[in-house]
């Protein structure tokens, strides 16, 4: 493999991207209103992957930054009546800068302690949100906008592509070399010249700068926003269970898992909304002890030549 | 002038004192024998001189410059390198991908996977592993993943080796090889080795200075030759020759 030519993998997702952009021009809104949290948790699903996904650090606590991006939306649109794009924008600039400050210090927690700390970290940010009246009574700000619905489509389908390319391109690059080192063994990493906290720290800003732009677009989408869904831990759990399912890592599998994990949900909303839970939760478990490396994993092992295209 | 030099070292974990006051000097080129007892201090001065651990109290320098105060991932910039005593591959790559890893981030000034895994080739067949390159690195054995980590420690450009007992738990078929192949790259590369080993054989045919620790001290530092019949050195490993003395 010739690594430093783009293969078949990133080509077959710009056309599946440009396919996605093709149904919301010409169905318009019954199509792209429903494509739209598609989108979403393809976003949130690249965001996570770069720091659980390539780095191996589980983040238990990621909707804390789709928070961060939800609130940021919302508080501009709402109380400065800002144009939303610019919200997009705030979200991804503080989603950075939490990963930045809160990522200096738990990134030094490593397995199962940094898992804690990250959980810790969406419980007390919760609580503060709870105590500003500025962020709503019960962190509740809600909004009107004149509906375009393909603005919100679009500008979530343009963060999605920047998210492929930039995990296509991570990959596949020095850093990326670094970053499976570290994955793999971080005493070993160091030895030879690696930097894991400075890898880490890239990684980490990159899933707060994400998670926070899919987040403003979320809140977007959505009208609004309120403390208790906004920080709710089973967004966290949604993240983990895309890429888990798709492959975590690749370039292909967060938006295989965000297919997997949201067309279902869709449809199970309207008859057994209870059951999505339980549904995803048992395929994260069948996908563990089976297929640790996601349908990517399947792909790849059934068949010679996806081996060697799909990434 | 010596090119690696550690003065006074002492650490101390808790109440234990893991190294008591050790000094050594490493000259370019040279290749220095570290040896003694089980528990005697030989991988913490090792883990300190690599930055893995912080002394106690004393300082390493690296041609002048002080390195105790670094992390690892900085000595190795400053061209120096340490194998792990249980090897640690990367085990979600090829052996190859694994030595490009080292190449890319060590002090080489290759900063693209292409040329880096070119490089990589070159190095593990010089390790004489060129067959295995492809190979996923947990599907090697021992010796295979010893020589990785040599590998790995070489292809980061180091001028200075530390190898944890690299020539531990071979075959005596196998130990022979890698003496072998260990002087045939000591010849090429010319780096400088401080060698810590368990296997008295491979030490004393490498090695131009031996030095022995017991408890955290330096008891004897000398020539192979000297190092076999110092009474010290015989008393530390075999115990006294006559107990009630």
């Amino acid at each position: 493999m010739n690594i430093q030519k783009p293969g078949l993998t990133l080509y077959g997702l710009f056309i599946v991207m440009a396919f996605l952009a093709a149904a919301a021009l010409l169905f318009g809104v019954a199509v792209s209103s429903i494509l739209v949290f598609l989108l979403i948790y393809a976003a949130l699903a690249y965001s996570i992957n770069f720091i659980t996904g390539m780095i191996g650090y589980v983040d238990f606590g990621h909707v804390l930054f789709m928070a961060i991006g939800s609130y940021a939306l919302a508080t501009l649109v709402s109380y400065y009546g800002a144009n939303p794009l610019l919200g997009v924008g705030a979200g991804a600039v503080l989603g950075l800068v939490f990963a930045l400050g809160i990522g200096l210090v738990i990134l030094r927690f490593r397995g199962v302690y940094f898992a804690i700390a990250t959980v810790v970290l969406v419980l007390a940010a919760y609580n503060i949100v709870l105590q500003f009246p500025q962020l709503g009574t019960g962190g509740e700000i809600i909004f009107n906008l004149t509906l375009q619905p393909l603005t919100p489509y679009f500008t979530i389908w343009t963060i999605v592509l920047i998210e492929i390319a930039l995990t296509y391109y991570v990959n596949r690059s020095r850093i990326g070399f670094g970053i499976r080192a570290i994955k793999s063994e971080e005493d070993a990493a160091s030895s030879v010249g690696v930097s894991p906290q400075r890898l880490k720290l890239i990684g980490y800003m990159l899933g707060g700068l994400f998670g926070g732009a899919a987040g403003g677009v979320y809140s977007w989408s959505t009208s609004g926003v309120t403390a208790g869904p906004a920080f709710d831990f089973t967004f966290s759990l949604l993240m983990l269970a895309m890429i888990i399912i798709g492959g975590v890592g690749t370039s292909i599998g967060p938006l295989l898992g965000a297919v997997v994990v949201y067309i279902p949900s869709y449809f199970l909303l309207t008859s057994v909304a209870q059951a999505q839970p339980l549904i995803i939760g048992l395929l994260v478990i069948i996908m563990a002890l089976f297929l640790p490396d996601g349908i990517v994993g399947l792909l790849r092992r059934s068949n010679e030549r996806l081996r060697l295209v799909l990434e | 002038m010596p090119l690696l030099q550690a003065r006074n070292v002492s650490k101390n974990f808790g109440g234990v004192q893991a190294l008591k006051d050790v000094s050594l000097d490493l000259p370019e080129s040279a290749v220095l024998g570290l040896i003694g007892p089980n528990g005697s201090g030989k991988s913490t001065l090792l883990n300190i001189i690599a930055g893995v651990e912080k002394p106690t109290s004393g300082l390493v320098t690296l041609d002048s410059k002080r390195i105790d105060n670094l992390r690892t991932n900085r000595v190795v910039r400053y061209g120096l390198a340490k194998t792990h005593q249980i090897p640690k591959p990367f085990s979600n790559m090829t052996a190859r991908e694994n030595v490009a890893v080292a190449v890319l981030y060590g002090r080489r000034n290759i900063h693209s996977p292409t040329p880096a895994l070119e490089e990589a080739d070159r190095i593990l067949s010089m390790v004489r592993m060129g067959s295995r390159k492809d190979a996923p690195a947990d599907s090697l054995t021992v010796q295979e993943k010893k020589r990785l980590e040599l590998a790995r420690a070489i292809a980061t450009g180091a001028s200075i080796l530390l190898l944890d007992e690299v020539f531990a738990g071979l075959s005596p078929e196998e130990l022979k090889d890698s003496i072998q192949l260990f002087k045939k790259l000591h010849d090429e590369l010319r780096f400088s080795a401080l060698v810590v080993e368990h296997v008295m054989r491979a030490v004393l045919s490498l090695s131009q200075k031996v030095m022995v620790l017991e408890e955290g001290r330096v008891i004897a530092t000398g020539s192979p030759d000297e190092i076999v019949h110092d009474e010290k050195v015989i008393q530390a490993y075999l115990g006294s020759k006559n107990p009630a003395a």
